[in-house]
């Protein structure tokens, strides 16, 4: 059966058969074919004659996390249940003028102020988290549009601080 | 002897400290705020008694309710760590003041030595080398100005009061000291409680090195040789090693005697370290940490002593249980610190659940971490998950060995700094020994991952796995056969 897997919006496509002891999958490059051993945990061994691979896939929340010797890979899932919309990209995270927090934090400076103009780079905010300052900077020349956030207030990763207007 | 300790930090080093007093023979207490319930120095201790909300002032900085938890528990001594109160001397005298053991240096000592503009005015007054430098006693920009135009850009802006990188700013130009000078004194403010900050000129390419001072009850003062902690991103140390590789044996002893002259002028009392700029065979004075350091274990590694039961034993009024001809500096010891942040980003916080945790066993390797797999890693304190030190018979078998080791220590769920850290170390000039604070800003300024992706094909033969069941399994609910896809096994394989 086919599966489907993303990773940062980039789709892998891979065909597989799983009989609860050998493995076969597909993923583009030519069939290859695994002896596996659940040791539990998420935790597997794969076998292909006699080399073997120790690798741990895991399942936490909306992504899947690959473990192999050399990497971390981390897959997306779809974040509702149509499969249809599946890794449809989100408008929103990649429009640059809508700056959100980094991480989770607390606004502890308030650079600018609505109508301001500020160039590439300048600081808008400060958010202070792990006790350290960050600074959030603009990612263009722009038009501040509006300040979504207070000093002193607490901050989610993500949350809108300021919405600009780029300016050519 | 102590009777039983409560241990007022979290983290990796909180467990450092349980586990010397346990090899003593002594209880311990952890204290936790609401993020650290189930934080793993609350699973380690034999008691734990919660402080309060998450935020660092309202739980591990409150020492009224630290020592009323010592109290509650029948506390006799309490250790604080780094960070947090450790440097703090109202802490320690509040902690004399109700009748508790400070288990760390006098308030009067940290008082002197941990203002870091009174401890340079004493070591003037002991002859010690200094690192050109000036208070503004006014706190008025314009003074700061004149004053950083007189040393000569680029200067420090440095918290009195700081530590670990916090509240201190390189300044280039004169147009941004005002803001340097700003941001020093909040960061302070908020990390210390003291916005007082202070000029120093910036050297060029200075080594980090500091020597490790013990002091006890009975008049004995002894050092135990060097660390070199020159590989730093942002005024934070991230690599640090024993030996040097820039000391010969008589600068080593000239830092040695100097560092003891150092702390003996405050009347040092447990563990110290006496911090050192050094830059063409000259070493400067920087400032004394009067606490347990983050990098003690490649000390303990070198000499074969434990720094955290040390201070236990002269915090009971027990003497040294070792001399100055004792100590011995026996091969070569490297540390890494593995920190919850995201190089390819800035190196932002990255706070979150540990979804997998595989830390490296191996011959002449300790790890002291805080975390566990299915940990979460709060957003409101230091992002130090852990430390990696490695024990090699020279500089090249340590590093070889913590390369390996930073290989095989994977974290799933955060971002960590590792690879950064494992290309540090595999850089020439690294290897060679031609190592500077400036290291990271001049070798690695525009670090990306070099991902080595030829594995994924297997895993997606593992995602495959892990998002399906063999065929023929029964559901829970009917005992109907059902065909799997994709998406109805998952729930399975939440941690």
């Amino acid at each position: 059966m086919d599966y489907e897997f993303f990773v940062d919006g980039e789709r892998f496509l891979v065909q597989a058969d799983w009989n609860g002891k050998e493995l076969t999958v597909d993923s583009g490059n030519g069939k290859r074919a695994y002896q596996v051993t659940d040791l539990g945990n998420g935790r597997y061994l794969l076998q292909d004659g006699r080399k073997i691979y120790r690798v741990t896939a895991l399942k936490v929340e909306n992504k899947l996390f690959v473990i192999t010797d050399n990497n971390i890979y981390t897959y997306d899932f779809p974040s509702t249940k149509d499969s249809d919309s599946f890794g449809a990209a989100d408008g929103t995270d990649s429009d640059k003028s809508k700056v959100t927090a980094p991480m989770p934090g607390k606004v502890i400076k308030l650079l600018v102020a609505e109508g301001d103009t500020v160039d590439p780079k300048q600081k808008l905010v400060i958010v202070e988290a792990m006790k350290m300052e960050n600074p959030v900077v603009a990612p263009f020349k722009a038009e501040v549009v509006s300040v979504n956030c207070t000093e002193g207030e607490l901050v989610d990763s993500d949350t809108l601080l300021i919405e600009l207007n780029e300016l050519s | 002897m102590i009777k039983k300790i409560l241990v007022a930090n979290r983290g990796e080093i909180a467990l450092r400290i349980m586990r010397a007093a346990r090899e003593l023979d002594i209880p311990t207490v952890a204290v936790y705020s609401e993020a650290d319930t189930q934080a793993l120095h609350v699973r380690l201790a034999d008691e734990a008694v919660l402080l309060g909300p998450p935020p660092a002032t309202e739980s591990y900085l409150v020492i009224e309710k630290i020592i009323d938890a010592a109290r509650q528990t029948g506390c006799d001594a309490i250790h604080p760590g780094y960070g947090f109160l450790a440097e703090n001397a109202d802490f320690a005298a509040a902690v004399e003041d109700s009748g508790l053991i400070f288990i760390g240096p006098s308030a009067k000592s940290i008082r002197k030595l941990g203002n870091k503009l009174q401890a340079r005015r004493m070591m003037t007054d002991a002859a010690l080398p200094i690192v050109p430098g000036c208070e503004i006693k006014s706190g008025r920009i314009s003074d700061f100005i004149a004053a950083a135009a007189q040393m000569g850009y680029p200067v420090l802006v440095k918290a009195a009061a700081g530590g670990g990188g916090k509240g201190m700013r390189i300044v280039e130009q004169e147009a941004d000291l005002k803001d340097a000078v700003e941001g020093a004194r909040r960061e302070a403010k908020g990390a210390f409680g003291d916005e007082t900050v202070y000029l120093e000129k910036f050297l060029s390419r200075p080594r980090h090195i500091e020597i490790q001072v013990m002091a006890d009850a009975h008049g004995n003062i002894l050092h135990l040789f060097e660390r070199e902690c020159s590989i730093q991103r942002r005024h934070q140390k991230i690599i640090e090693e024993t030996p040097s590789t820039a000391l010969i044996p008589r600068l080593r002893q000239e830092m040695g005697k100097a560092a003891v002259a150092a702390v003996q002028a405050a009347d040092y009392l447990s563990a110290g370290t006496v911090e050192f700029l050094f830059e063409n065979g000259k070493f400067y004075f920087l400032e004394v940490n009067t606490r347990i350091q983050v990098e003690h274990p490649v000390t303990e590694f070198v000499t074969g002593f434990d720094l955290v039961k040390e201070q236990i034993r002269i915090a009971s009024g027990m003497p040294l249980s070792f001399q100055q001809k004792d100590i011995n500096q026996r091969g070569h010891a490297t540390e890494c610190r593995i920190y919850a942040e995201d190089p390819q980003n800035g190196f932002l916080p990255s706070a979150g659940r540990v979804v997998y945790l595989e830390e490296p066993t191996g011959a002449n390797l300790r790890i002291d971490s805080g975390i566990y797999s299915g940990c979460e890693v709060p957003v409101y304190y230091d992002p130090i998950l852990s430390k990696v030190i490695t024990y090699g018979r020279d500089r090249n078998e340590s590093t070889d060995r913590m390369i390996l080791a930073l290989k095989q220590y994977r974290v799933a769920g955060i971002k960590t700094n590792i690879r950064f850290l494992i290309d540090c170390l595999q850089h020439d000039e690294y290897r060679k020994g031609n190592i500077f604070t400036g290291f990271i800003d001049q070798y690695l300024p525009d670090w990306r991952e070099q991902r080595d992706d030829s594995d994924s094909e297997l895993a997606l033969a593992a995602a495959v796995l892990a998002t399906s069941s063999p065929v023929g399994v029964s559901s829970e609910r009917g005992g109907d056969t059902v065909q799997p896809t994709p998406w109805n096994t998952l729930g399975a394989w939440e941690l």
